[in-house]
């Protein structure tokens, strides 16, 4: 986005008593008001609160210096719940590129039915999260379920099926149903990215004798690098951040055995009205996301700059 | 792909991801169409006896969907358009204009795009209690409105940047003004910009649950999605059958209009990796 070039303004007349500068941020006025009352106010309240003490309704009362950090920092649910998102971000994003990244090659390729299948895509893509969670829930519901009770009329199970009443098995659903939403938009920008590739890189690889893994590790990998770095970047981001999946799955239940930050920081607030924590928690949430995008950045640049 | 084995393969890993994908949108859809009777019956039918609507006229007769509909129709409506006006003039500006600061405006709108409502909701909260906005339905028309901000922003400069300034200059030079140049020439070549990024934020809001569940407490404020949400947690009998129904109803409309912009979604992030 560089400076348009001064060619077109030193065509304008001089004279003109318009001012472009002055017009300008009167055009941007609005825009970074509203930003300002609606997000930036909120993020400075949640700095000042994260080292305040607080009162049931979440007014402050007081200085509390790292006293909130202290506590959430010797908070086992806290720190497992950090490590739960780790693990949580990681699967979700990891099997959504392998996966997306196999359908983006398939559906690079003339197939018949291609259309079709761009158009199932499109769903879980244009789908409330929520909303697609609760189909979810419904669907593997195990009291009346219809494949619960099918599977045990059949014999297949011995019992209803109980995914979400134990930690690990929620956990998975939620990987699944966070897997099955990020995928649209995953393999729509991978595909985008194999169109920009030129013809005649992969019909000279073809020549060179480039196929199968060799082609796609030296010839597509290195084209496509910069569209895998921005579903990467906004997915990690996303999947970081997503709190509708589980919380309408599970709520980070059954005791606490889905909770990741967003949803420990949700309830901190709500559920215990700890709102100084919940804003430590908040604090700490944005520095990981700050590292993550300026990681990203650098790493970008790097591969531009090479 | 001319091996007919990795064709098969291509074919058979394409067709379990979309039955991993459809089958509970599927569901919903059967469920929607059955009775009470039939979605508890044990064993379950899976193809509804006949094609019952009931469901959709119980949604307004007993759980008050459709005032749930309205309120996020109006909720949603208000902030999209809200954005529309907010965003346009800022875009321009982006686009068209040389100021002091401007790629510093460029990268603080593209920062706020890191900050998912989630995260700073504490902060939101004491803030809409500050301004005595809780529980009433300009709380998350304010939410949504800044949150869709950015990325219309971006999406708007980034097509205006594509409409040829010489059009506009060659208004002035026939004596309009900038303000004339820009109502009648440049905003009707904007247009198509414009309604992608209205339908996006439209999207976007109506997709909302957690500034929702934040902000409206009383249930004749719910948007619907709110109002699904919590017809299913923390009920000890879920009437799936209405629940589906209401997903049904309060999804398709957005799908489709999702379907006519996915295109330009796509565009809009991949141009940045092309350049």
């Amino acid at each position: 986005m560089a400076a348009r070039p001064t060619a077109q303004t030193r065509r304008r007349p001089r004279a003109t008593a318009f001012n472009e500068q002055a017009f300008a941020y009167l055009l941007l006025a609005p825009a970074f008001l509203l930003a300002l009352a609606v997000v930036g106010y909120p993020i400075v309240n949640t700095v000042v609160t994260a080292f305040s003490k607080t009162n049931a309704v979440g007014q402050l009362a007081g200085p509390a210096g790292l006293g909130n950090f202290h506590k959430i920092f010797t908070d086992p649910i806290f720190l497992q719940a950090l490590w739960r998102t780790a693990l949580w971000t990681l699967w979700v994003v990891g099997l959504t590129t392998v996966i997306s990244m196999v359908l983006a090659l398939i559906l690079y390729e003339d197939l018949r039915g291609r259309r079709v299948f761009q158009l199932i895509l499109l769903i879980p893509w244009a789908t409330s999260v929520t909303m697609t969670t609760v189909a979810w829930m419904w669907t593997i519901n195990g009291q009346v379920g219809l494949i619960s009770n099918t599977l045990q009329v059949w014999g297949w199970i011995p019992e209803p099926l109980g995914f979400l009443a134990r930690g690990p098995s929620a956990l998975v659903v939620a990987i699944a149903i966070g897997i099955v939403v990020s995928i649209p938009f995953t393999t729509s920008v991978l595909v985008s990215g194999l169109h920009s590739i030129p013809d005649e890189i992969l019909e000279a690889g073809v020549l060179d004798g480039a196929q199968g893994w060799a082609r796609f590790r030296y010839l597509i990998m290195p084209m496509i690098g910069p569209f895998l770095t921005i579903t990467l970047v906004i997915n990690l981001i996303n999947v970081f951040n997503s709190f509708p999946i589980i919380w309408t799955l599970t709520q980070g239940g059954p005791a606490h055995g889905t909770e990741v930050v967003v949803t420990y920081l949700y309830k901190t607030a709500f559920r215990f009205n700890e709102f100084g924590q919940a804003a430590a928690m908040s604090l700490i949430t944005f520095i990981i996301l700050l590292v993550l995008s300026i990681a990203f950045s650098i790493q970008t640049m790097r591969t531009r700059l090479s | 792909m001319r091996n007919p084995i990795v064709k098969g393969l291509a074919y058979a890993f394409l067709t379990l991801i979309s039955i991993v994908i459809l089958v509970p949108y599927l569901i919903m859809l059967i469920t929607s169409l059955k009775t009470r009777q039939e979605v508890f019956a044990f064993p379950p039918p899976w193809i509804p006896k006949s094609l019952y609507l009931g469901n959709f006229g119980d949604l307004f007769t007993k759980v008050e969907f459709g005032h749930a509909m309205l309120n996020s129709l109006i909720a949603v409506g208000a902030a999209t358009i809200l954005t529309l006006l907010i965003a346009t003039p800022a875009a321009y500006a982006i686009a068209r204009l040389r100021f002091r600061g401007r790629n510093w405006t460029v990268s603080i709108f593209l920062v706020t795009q890191m900050f998912k409502p989630v995260v700073i909701i504490v902060g939101m909260f004491q803030v809409m209690v500050f301004y005595h906005l809780l529980d009433n339905l300009l709380s998350v028309i304010l939410a949504y409105a800044t949150f869709n901000l950015a990325f219309s922003i971006w999406m708007l400069s980034s097509y205006f940047q594509t409409i040829p300034p010489a059009i506009e200059e060659a208004a002035w030079i026939d004596g309009a003004s900038r303000w004339t140049a820009i109502r009648t020439i440049f905003v009707p070549m904007a247009r198509p910009g414009m309604v992608v990024a209205f339908l996006f934020s439209f999207v976007a809001g109506w997709n909302d649950l957690v500034l929702a569940l934040s902000f409206l407490r009383s249930s004749q404020n719910y948007t619907a999605t709110l109002d699904i949400f919590s017809l299913v947690s923390g009920q000890y009998v879920v009437e799936w059958q209405l629940v589906m129904a209401a997903v049904l109803m309060a999804t398709v409309p957005v799908v489709i209009m999702f379907g006519f912009v996915q295109r330009y979604f796509v565009e809009g992030f991949t141009a940045g990796a092309v350049r």
